[in-house]
């Protein structure tokens, strides 16, 4: 496994953006996918270290990528993204196997430490 | 840089600007074309002066008037233009279309390498800046937008640079059930990090689909542009071409006109077949507020106008214009008949049709040319067309591509006027100074067009 691969599942074309900006600058290889569908076909076809999941996605939500991910025994670490108001959701994620979550607003230097810890 | 501090919304924060992210790979890595520059730093003296030697008839002050015009809604437009020639080989800049909101900075060279920001930068210090600073609501700033993220995340950031405050960038898309802008009496807010709604004085607006679906006239919250300019013509090509026919007859005795290819407007589903008769079996039926390459149909054969038929809706109202052609062709009226130049023949002897996109904006000395490209067709004028390709193939310039994960664009088609491919279009000063007058009376003609129906108003300048 790369461990310094990445996948960003998040369905805001300008936030995979800016994010993947981020981490390639921090000398990371990035992928990402808009929806849970296309997401599900690249964890099929290529081994990362680190998936962060949006739970809010059109066609699925984080948490079916993340038992998906689990499921098949993979060692990727994940981080779930959660929105103002989605405590609920991160405890969730945590119990389902969740590696860590973060709340939005993202300040992608805190996302850094947070997957620098994992 | 805050992201996601909503759904769909960003908030961009000073010293966020990465050349890397606001051009394409290849424009970051190219120099300009030194003609193209002299051209930008043309006085508007100059080429009004050149104008006239290249047109005698002109009338110098009228050509000044338009050149040093102030508009009151459309202050940041795009042409698109094509190089085309008659019988004689009379060759003309002749206007396709202008649109509000335009795309363009990610295409363009660098005119100073001192600049990082290039045309980001001059536009929105030369032409929002001081618009923001002549409005007296309160709130903070913001970029919307429904397209095109790489120069928008640009704007933002450019924004937050000039006016050294954070800037919200929220997508306001046509879709949206749920969309983080709202409009309340006029004046225009987004959801920030709690959710809750905040309130904006000025915004730099990129909403090119349907943008009247959502954007109030008359809007409290400064726009750039406003909707009117869009209702007037600036998103919509048969209310344009009415402004240009009140243009032409306006400066009729100034030997200046806007010229287009022939223009048949609001034309029914049913005499679509009529006029395909008229211009001797071929047109170009448009769907008059449509974009990026949708909604436009090139037709050479009955083949073509079925297939064209079968898209469209039997109940609208249709713009028809004459095609320009790829070659001369026997039996069409010499008057009346255009033709492409086309790009330069490569090794192979292909040339291919091209446009030219012209960005311009309103600074203080009226209307300047902010940023210039070209995009070519994918199959060369000079060939025979092969068995089941569509002549769109041929004349078609757009580079937009609706994927299934968004937008995406054809780089190869690309032609930047850079050092490497200015050269391929067969271009010089003279011609780009009779794009920019064109375009330049394009903008007038749809900005007095907005005052007609909308009225004069403070134009924040």
């Amino acid at each position: 496994m790369d461990t310094n691969k990445i996948l960003i599942v998040e369905d805001d074309v300008v936030f995979c953006k800016l994010l993947t900006r981020f981490l390639t600058k921090n000398n990371f290889e990035v992928l990402d996918a808009q929806a849970g569908k296309s997401a599900l076909n690249l964890i099929e076809n290529n081994s990362f270290g680190i998936a962060i999941l949006d739970y809010r996605l059109p066609d699925m939500n984080g948490i079916d990528i993340l038992k998906k991910i689990k499921s098949q025994g993979s060692t990727t670490k994940v981080v779930l993204m959660t929105r103002y108001g989605d405590e609920g959701i991160a405890n969730k994620a945590v119990e389902e196997g969740a590696d860590a979550f973060v709340s939005k607003p993202i300040n992608p230097t805190e996302l850094l430490e947070v997957i620098r810890g994992l | 840089m805050k992201l996601s501090i909503s759904q769909n919304v960003h908030l961009v924060e000073p010293g966020d600007f990465e050349p890397t992210d606001h051009w394409y790979p290849r424009v970051l890595n190219s120099n300009i074309h030194p003609l193209v520059a002299y051209f930008l730093n043309l006085s508007h003296d100059q080429m009004t002066e050149r104008y006239q030697r290249l047109n005698p008839m002109a009338d110098k002050e009228a050509l000044m008037k338009i050149l040093k015009y102030q508009p009151t809604y459309f202050r940041w437009a795009g042409t698109d233009l094509m190089h085309v020639t008659n019988h004689e080989g009379n060759r003309k800049l002749t206007v396709i279309e202008t649109n509000s909101c335009p795309s363009g900075q990610k295409s363009m060279p660098l005119l100073d390498l001192n600049v990082e920001q290039g045309g980001y930068k001059r536009l929105i210090e030369k032409t929002f800046k001081p618009m923001v600073e002549q409005h007296p609501e309160k709130g903070a700033l913001a970029v919307i937008y429904d397209k095109n993220p790489m120069e928008n995340i640009g704007y933002a950031a450019t924004i937050a640079d000039v006016f050294g405050e954070n800037v919200f960038l929220a997508k306001f898309d046509k879709t949206d059930q749920n969309p983080p802008v709202k409009f309340e009496e006029g004046k225009m807010f987004v959801k920030n990090e709690k959710e809750k709604w905040e309130e904006v004085r000025a915004a730099f607006r990129y909403v090119t689909q349907e943008p009247w679906n959502r954007l109030p006239k008359n809007s409290r919250t400064l726009l750039l542009n406003p909707i009117e300019a869009c209702l007037s013509g600036g998103r919509n090509k048969e209310v344009a071409s009415g402004a240009y026919d009140v243009f032409n007859e306006e400066f009729k005795d100034k030997g200046i006109s806007i010229f287009t290819p022939k223009t048949f407007t609001k034309v029914p589903f049913e005499e679509l077949r009529k006029y395909y008769d008229i211009l001797g079996g071929s047109m170009v039926i448009k769907v008059p507020d449509s974009n990026a390459g949708q909604g436009v149909y090139t037709i050479v054969n009955e083949e073509e106008l079925d297939f064209a038929l079968s898209q469209i809706s039997k109940d609208d109202l249709y713009l028809v214009q004459q095609l320009i052609h790829s070659n001369y062709l026997e039996g069409l009226d010499t008057s009346k008949a255009w033709y492409h130049v086309g790009t330069i023949p490569d090794s192979k002897g292909r040339s291919y049709a091209f446009d030219l996109r012209l960005m311009m904006h309103a600074t203080d000395e009226g209307i300047r040319p902010l940023a210039v490209y070209s995009r070519r067709s994918g199959f060369p004028l000079n060939e025979p067309l092969p068995e089941g390709k569509n002549s769109w193939e041929v004349y078609g310039t757009n580079l937009s591509i609706k994927g299934e994960d968004g937008w995406t664009y054809a780089d190869e088609r690309l032609m930047l006027f850079d050092i490497r491919n200015f050269g391929l279009l067969g271009l010089g000063v003279d011609e780009l100074i009779k794009g920019f007058v064109q375009s330049a009376m394009a903008v007038y003609a749809i900005d007095q067009n907005a005052i007609r129906t909308f009225g004069e108003k403070k134009a924040n300048v």
